[in-house]
This record gives C-alpha cells, structure tokens and sequence, in this order.
C-alpha cells in the first residue's frame, strides 16, 4: 500500500456498541490512516469510552494506533449518557478484559489540532457529541485551514429527533459546541438520523458474521447481545400511562447509527446529499435541533452537505463483508 | 334551524387569503358565525378591521359583530406581509372604504362571551397569530370550557416555514400566544403548511370563478390580481444583491398556481375527512432560532398527552374544487358591490 495514497482520518469517537461497530469497519480498510482516536464524552462516561477505544484497538490488533482522551464535560451543560443502548460498560456489558495498553499523554483537542496541522488535509469523523472539535476550532484559529471536512453522525430534519422530539443524541450532549463546529468554515457533512433510520441491521447480517467465527466478529456479535435483545427506553406521562417506547431494536433488526455515518467515509456513492445552510439550535425547547434552511431566507452560504437518502443494503452488505474478511494480525 | 347549526368565531387578519376564506365559510349556512375577531398580521391592526368589514358587506352579513383585538403581540414585534397580500392587505384593488363600523368590545373580552352564550361549545377559526385566543384564555381559564377546538393555520412539521427556516407566519408572529394557546388544554388542530403546501389554486380555478361574474366572485378576482401577477418577495442575500423572488421562485410547490394558506386551513372547517391527521403532544419554540416553530413530540419523549390534532396531507383538489363551486353559488342578499 503506497503510504501518500492512504486518507488521513481522526475518529473522534465515545464507543459506544454502534461506534465499536464503526471502529471496526475503519480498521478493516488498509486505505485509511488512522492518525488518532481521540475520545469524548458521552454514550457512557470519559474513562469507560477511553478503555473501550483500546480494547477495540486489541481485539483489531491495531494497538499502535494513539488513542488520546478529551474533555470530561459538554462546554456549558451537564453530562447526559447513553448506557441503557450501550450497557453500562458500553459495550453492552459482555465482560471484555480489560486492555494490556493505556490511553497516550496530551488532551485529545490539541492532540487533534496538531495532527492537522502536520497532515494539512484530514478527515475527522465525529462519532460522539461535538466538544473535542470544537475545543480545537477555539484553540487553533488555523485548524479549519487543516480539515478537509467533518463527518458529523448527528442530526434530524424531517425526522424526530431520539434525545428530544426534535434532537438527536450527539448535538443534544452539547449543542454549543456543535453550534461552533457548524459555524467555523469547516466543510460538515450532516449524516444523522434523516439517513440512519434508513438502516437496519437484520438477523441474518449477524448470521453472517456468526458464521465467519474470527476474533472481530465474535467480539462484534458478544458487544451486541445487549443491545439486540435488552436496549429499550419507555415514556410515561404523571399519571403512568405510556406515552412512548424507544427500542434501538424490532423485529426488523438494529439500528446502528454510527455505522451509516461511517459509510460516507467507506462509500460516498451509497448517500444523496444536498448543500443547505445549517445552524445549530442552542435554546428553545430541543436544544441541538439542526435548524436547515432550505429556503435561503437566512442569506447564508452552504456550510453543510446534508445526507437525506442511503443504500442502505449495500452499506450492510459491505459492512457484513468487509468484518467478515479481516484477520487481525 | 339555528340550533343545529355550528356555532363559529373567526380570529382574522384581513388578508386576500383570509377574505376568501371567509367568504367560502358564509357561502355554508350550516356554519353560525357569531363574531369575526380581529388582530394583525397580514396587515396592520386597523387596516385588517376594515378589510373584515368590507368582506361581510361583500356578504350581505354587516349582521355578524366584529371586534378589534389586539393590535401587537405579547411580547416582540409583528411583522406585516404587505409583499403578498398588497399594502392595504387587500391585494390594493381600491375597495372603498366600508359603511358598516365594528362593534364596541375589546375582542378577547367579547370572543368569550360569545363562546359563553353559545348553547354548543365554538369552534375558533384561527386565520392570523392567536393573541386574542391566549388574551381571552389569560382573562378568563374557564373559556376554554366554551371552546370545542382551535382550528390554527399555522405551523411546519415535515415542510420548511415560510417566515423563518422552521416557522410558519401566524405563529412566528406571536410565538408566546401560540405557546399559551396550545398548552392551554383546549384541544388544537393545527392546519399548517404540511397541508397547506398540499392545496394549489391553478390558473383554471381562477378562470371558472371569474367567468361566473357575480358580485362575490368578481370581488375575489380583483382583490387576488396583485398577488396573481405582481407579488414578489424581496431578499437580500449574503453578498448584498437584493433578489426579487416571483410567486413561482417563492412557492414552488405551488406550480402553476397560487397557495392561499388561510383557505386551506378552513378546508377543514368544511370537511375534516379531506384530511390525514394524527393525535400527538405539540408545544411551541418561543426562545429558540426560531421563535414559533411548532415542535411535535412524535415518539412521545415528554410524557404527555396528545393536545393537538396534527395535519400531515389533504385531498388538495377536492377542497379547491368545492371552494370554486360553493364560491359561485353564493348569491348573497344585501351584498354591497365594491
């Protein structure tokens, strides 16, 4: 593999069972150059998403990979998590060892400015609530110069939001640094929940992978167990009745919403995407809503490519393949 | 006679698309329109009551009371669609003034007494931002035992707004009423631009009703010429260059045709089974980028009990082919000629 012809990327990521999922797919692929995984909060705590980014990197056999944690909090508001779709571990509590490697000195938003620098043109992909890269657009006013683009897994236009009736997870956690990553010049790609709730993940994919029996995809197929059978989140009104039931899965399968985002950076062609100027709610009652303009009223240019349809057999396909093939070293 | 029909009060901005709302309801004598209340909107207070006034002497009905309500919002500033509804909100086709004058009473004040006197609970007719329903509802909570539901045009769910990226006009206008109004407990549908956008007035209506040529008729076609032909949005974009948008660059689902959003909210007033909807809890952004965007809690994440009646897709043409047929049967008795 001709080194110059390999895309450098950052994943910034809080693994999280559909980010381990992603984590995978990426490392899978020789024609990527993970500079770093830089960690931030939020499926479940700092320390815990850290541990799991090096236990992925173990099962990968890729613990060569700098693995540098990032801000402990949202930059104005409280932490919330996601451990009832993670397990409390965040890999869906499957009692993985723990890793033999520790997390490397530096704090992940300098960390992640620095490498930019020194690439020039990188890819982040942005997993996680949007703290870290927006701690680095306020630290280094040349950072936006470094980044090729930002694929953000986060948002929802025409579709309801899964933290708040109008925001998904990742921009609801902290909707002011997402409000400064969309604002900072640096070219986003939107690929949220409009895209992801396109895609299921069906029993037969996992059979697939049951069938392949390498150390991934029993570590992939253990990590989900939870998820598939037990993430279930219920809504009752004062007087108890049940207002709502939120289930990552259904008889049609698993959402894995970190996975769809990933695949813009395996396969662009399986998205359509348009140019729209987005804004990031920060008050009101959903914070963290991605406000579209899709009239112009706001005279603003396109900052965002926004993902509104996907292949979505193809990507799970590829997804399925490209696990099922990979022997770590 | 009067007993059985449907006891109404409209809360009205006149506003071309409110006047042919309007008229389509009095073409209906099973509606029994108890008061036409006034706010602003579409043009500025005063304006607006005599625009209401001049629609019911169109109608041969100066016997229905109008009221002059509010003429700002709770809070902030209203602003005015002169671009679209000309500068005297009717299209500027030099009506003359009305002879008729409204009738003494604050609105809020007399919309509660007509709800109160009415033997059947009223349907309010929301056309314009629902100030004068939440300052009736803030004076006096036990209204809304009065009221049956709140037909609103106004919100965008799955569509752009037409006032701001996420919000539709009325309610961006007065974004702390329409919170008021639908956390009120008084059971909403909101008739937004999700359907709205779904009903076309095309070029072949226009001309079937201005070959009927009676008073009515020849009223709607001269007061809709300037938003028909010559209405355009005006925008300044990021570099500065002023754009000029025509009715085709500014409604594009409305090729071929106009969108009067008024009519199509009182479609549902006409018949509700034109109409797709859906029971879910929605409360209204007031502090946010932006201020009125109708929020719909689709998953049920707040734990709270449907309040409103969601319209999401309408048989657009079957209303509009009513509205031309019942616009031309209209003869009314005692209609002023404009």
């Amino acid at each position: 593999m001709n080194e110059n012809k390999r895309r450098a990327i950052i994943i910034d990521t809080d693994p999280g069972v559909d980010d381990a999922a992603s984590l995978f797919w990426v490392l899978t692929n020789p024609q990527f150059d993970i500079k770093a995984i830089t960690i931030a909060n939020g499926n479940v705590s700092l320390d815990q998403c850290a541990i799991n980014a090096l236990k992925i990197l173990e099962a990968a056999g890729q613990s060569h990979i700098p693995v540098y944690i990032g801000a402990p909090d949202p930059l104005l508001r409280p932490t919330v998590d996601a451990a009832w779709v993670h397990g409390n571990d965040g890999l869906g509590d499957a009692g993985f060892p723990t890793p033999r490697v520790l997390a490397t000195p530096g704090y992940a938003p300098a960390e992640m400015a620095r490498i930019a620098a020194e690439c020039g043109d990188i890819t982040i992909l942005a997993l996680a609530p949007l703290t870290n890269v927006a701690l680095a657009v306020r630290l280094d006013p040349d950072f936006k110069k470094h980044v090729k683009e930002i694929l953000f897994m986060g948002g929802a236009v025409r579709v309801p939001g899964n933290e708040s009736p109008a925001a998904s997870f990742n921009p609801a956690v902290d909707p002011d640094a997402a409000r400064i990553v969309y604002r900072s010049g640096i070219p986003v790609v939107q690929l949220g929940l409009d895209v992801c709730d396109k895609v299921r993940e069906m029993p037969e994919d996992f059979e697939k992978l049951a069938a392949a029996h390498t150390p991934v995809t029993d570590f992939i197929l253990r990590m989900l167990a939870f998820i598939r059978s037990k993430a279930r989140r219920v809504y009752t009104d004062e007087s108890g009745q049940v207002t709502g039931v939120d289930a990552v899965q259904d008889s049609a399968g698993v959402g894995l919403n970190d996975l769809t985002a990933t695949a813009y950076l395996i396969e662009p062609g399986w998205f359509k995407t348009r140019a729209l100027y987005i804004d990031i709610d920060t008050a009101g009652l959903c914070p963290g809503q991605t406000v579209a303009d899709f009239r112009g009223m706001w005279g603003k240019q396109p900052n965002a490519l926004w993902a509104y349809d996907v292949d979505a057999r193809a990507l799970v396909d590829r997804w399925v393949a490209d696990i099922c093939a990979y022997r770590p070293v | 006679m009067t007993e059985e029909k449907i006891p109404v009060i409209i809360d009205t901005d006149p506003g071309d698309d409110d006047a042919v709302a309007i008229l389509w309801v009095l073409a209906n004598p099973r509606f029994d329109v108890k008061a036409c209340t006034v706010g602003y909107g579409n043009a500025g207070a005063e304006k607006c009551v005599c625009n209401m006034l001049r629609i019911l002497e169109v109608a041969g009905r100066t016997d229905i009371p109008v009221y002059a309500g509010a003429h700002r919002p709770l809070l902030g500033r209203a602003e005015n669609a002169a671009w679209i509804h000309g500068e005297d909100g009717l299209g500027d086709a030099g009506f003359p003034l009305p002879d008729t004058q409204p009738a003494p009473g604050y609105a809020p004040v007399e919309m509660i007494r007509h709800a109160k006197e009415s033997k059947e609970p009223v349907t309010l007719l929301c056309l314009s931002p629902v100030t004068n329903v939440a300052l009736a509802y803030l004076l006096d909570p036990t209204f809304k035992n009065h009221v049956r539901e709140v037909l609103i045009m106004g919100g965008a769910v799955r569509v752009p707004g037409n006032a701001s990226p996420g919000a539709s006009a009325n309610l961006k206008n007065d974004p702390w009423a329409a919170q008021i109004v639908y956390r009120s407990g008084m059971r909403v549908v909101q008739l937004g631009l999700d359907t709205c956008n779904k009903m076309t007035e095309l070029d072949e209506d226009w001309a079937v009703l201005e070959a009927a040529q009676t008073q009515v008729t020849d009223f709607i076609i001269r007061m809709l010429r300037f938003r028909r032909e010559q209405a355009v949005r005006v925008i300044t974009d990021q570099a500065g260059n002023v754009r000029r948008l025509s009715q085709a660059e500014e409604m594009p689902d409305h090729a071929g045709g106009i969108g009067l959003n008024d009519v199509a909210a009182t479609a549902y007033l006409i018949e509700p089974d034109w109409f797709k909807t859906r029971e879910v809890y929605v409360d209204i952004d007031a502090d946010s980028l932006c201020p009125g965007r109708t929020v719909p809690d689709m998953h049920g994440l707040w734990g709270k009990a449907p309040n409103t009646r969601l319209a999401y897709d309408v048989d657009g043409r079957a209303a509009v082919e009513r509205l031309v047929r019942d616009l031309i049967a209209f003869h009314p008795v005692g209609s002023r000629v404009y």
